[in-house]
């Protein structure tokens, strides 16, 4: 619709938009992040939520404890091969539409524990990432800013079914999770999801 | 190595693994396994407890650890010892610094380092305020876990 | 720092009264050469837990608390080789063939004293690696000997419950000896590290 109408009409007091708008404009002002701090970045992320820097009032004020209730993860902290079984099985609960937030250093990389034989380098081995957040820990601003990053990836997200995102959505839910084996975790990564980017000859 | 269940052996069997019987459990409660596992809204952090209740009271309880093991050791052996400062950071996260003055400690008993007095007492008023910090984090959990 | 000296006692003194109460104990003292001149004591392993029984109930010192277990590595190429001309004093904390090693922080609450250092060392680092475990005699050994069986590979006969702390069950090996070798997951970093470069050039797109 023409941007010039949509002010005319505005003007007049009728408000117009798309059907998708509205329903990307629901969603994204009332994420609901799953609890799930891992290690010393979930202090900055209940710093984040506390009175100085809110989260509340992005939408995001309930922390719901259980995946089966959120639709939002923030991996906080460094994930171990220990755990990393447990955090693809909860990503597998959350309803789909969900979104992952990777925050922290550790979390996208392996950050200093990169060394680590029980480091996972990164989660988005495992699973797909939206938004990558630096810093050891990073500021609460910084996960302020990482989430309004998120709301304007979602106002793009189209409404219209077509296949390839139906397709999409189902495989977010049949990850497979990866199985502890003898050395290593077994697959080490998910070749769907992450591909070891191209080393440049120093 | 097969893993063996914890259970008095000849070498120590005043060591009872298991509480036999609870006093005072009411009558016409099961006992019921659950298993509190690493994801968790009361365990703050990564811990994993496999719990054995009977009513509310607990019978038995076994651990698991392991799922924030992010082999500082290991690291150590391939740094200098500034270089695994940073840490040492992070292995109480609630009061940083403390670790840190731990660690300053272990490497000047080990190189026999004298340190001036200003540093003593800077280092006493940062291990204060990180405590603080911490007992403060701890008064908002418990709000956030008993409140509504 | 002078206080701590005058509370310590001397490690010889201690060696000998061990010698003196339990029979064949062999309690030799391995001296420290960094500046923190903390000595300890190297037991036997067929007669630490006498020992340790004795330190604990029946000696003068009372040593009642158990503060910290850690394990030890000796690959072959930490051992320096030991000439007959270098005298026995000089000889330090190496052991004389490649081994595990365990090594407890002993205190005492009631009379205010220590670190007392004992140290147990095993035969070898691939089939003998049997050490006898003091849980029985301090319970805070419990939870420390299964991390050290975990990441050493040491074996402590008499422990209650002995399985893996820190590592999935399924896990085989020991990740803390020095001739560990880490599985190969690594990718590209941007800054020109040699050997994580290296490593991260046999992880290409394409070649995984």
């Amino acid at each position: 619709m023409d941007e010039g109408l949509k002010s005319e009409l505005q003007k007049a007091g009728i408000f117009t938009t798309t059907l998708s708008g509205l329903y990307n404009w629901g969603r994204k002002n009332s994420l609901w992040p799953l609890q799930f701090g891992l290690a010393c970045c979930a202090i900055e992320m209940i710093a984040t939520s506390m009175a100085r820097y809110d989260l509340a009032r992005f939408g995001a004020e309930v922390f719901r404890p259980s995946p089966r209730q959120a639709d939002l993860m923030i991996v906080a902290g460094t994930v171990t091969k220990k755990m990393a079984p447990q955090v693809v099985r909860l990503y597998r609960q959350m309803p789909s539409p969900k979104y992952v937030i990777a925050m922290g250093a550790c979390a996208i990389s392996g950050g200093p524990f990169k060394q680590g034989y029980n480091v996972l380098k990164g989660i988005d081995r495992f699973i797909p990432v939206d938004v990558h957040i630096p810093g050891c820990p990073p500021r609460p601003e910084a996960l302020l800013h990482s989430i309004m990053t998120l709301q304007r990836k979602i106002t793009e997200d189209s409404l219209a079914k077509n296949r390839e995102k139906e397709e999409q959505e189902r495989l977010k839910s049949e990850l497979p999770i990866p199985v502890h084996g003898a050395q290593d975790l077994e697959p080490a990564q998910n070749p769907k999801i992450w591909k070891a980017p191209a080393a440049r000859k120093a | 190595m097969t893993p063996s269940p914890g259970r008095p052996t000849e070498a120590m069997p005043q060591f009872e693994m298991h509480a036999t019987g609870v006093e005072g459990a009411t009558e016409g409660t099961e006992r019921m396994e659950v298993s509190m596992g690493p994801h968790h809204p009361s365990t703050h952090g990564v811990f994993r407890m496999d719990v054995e209740l009977e009513g509310e009271t607990i019978t038995k309880l076994k651990p698991v650890f392991g799922y924030l093991h992010r082999n500082h050791e290991k690291i150590a052996e391939s740094t200098s010892y500034l270089g695994s400062m940073p840490y040492t950071d992070r292995l109480d996260y609630f009061n940083s610094m403390t670790n840190n003055w731990a660690y300053a400690l272990s490497v000047e008993k080990l190189a026999g380092i004298e340190v001036p007095e200003r540093a003593e007492y800077i280092r006493v008023i940062t291990a204060e305020l990180t405590r603080l910090q911490n007992h403060v984090s701890l008064i908002g959990s418990w709000c956030r876990t008993w409140g509504p | 720092m002078e206080n701590e000296k005058a509370i310590l006692p001397e490690v010889q003194q201690i060696a000998d009264a061990i010698n003196a109460a339990v029979k064949n104990a062999g309690v030799t003292v391995s001296i420290n050469p960094s500046p923190a001149e903390q000595h300890s004591l190297l037991l036997f392993p067929t007669k630490a837990r006498e020992c340790a029984q004795w330190l604990k109930a029946e000696s003068p010192w009372q040593l009642d608390y158990l503060s910290n277990v850690s394990g030890n590595d000796w690959p072959e190429d930490a051992i320096t080789k030991q000439t007959p001309k270098q005298p026995v004093k000089d000889a330090g904390e190496e052991p004389m063939h490649p081994c595990l090693e365990a090594v407890y922080h002993l205190y005492s609450i009631r009379q205010s004293l220590g670190p007392i250092i004992i140290r147990m060392r095993t035969e070898n680092r691939s089939d003998k690696v049997e050490l006898p475990s003091l849980t029985p005699i301090w319970r805070s050994a419990e939870l420390q000997e299964r991390e050290i069986f975990d990441l050493y590979g040491i074996h402590f006969e008499g422990h209650p419950d002995l399985r893996r702390l820190r590592m999935w069950d399924e896990f085989e090996d020991h990740p803390m000896r020095r001739d560990y070798v880490e599985p190969d997951d690594y990718d590209y970093e941007p800054t020109p590290h040699g050997d994580v470069l290296k490593k991260s050039l046999t992880q290409q797109e394409g070649t995984v």
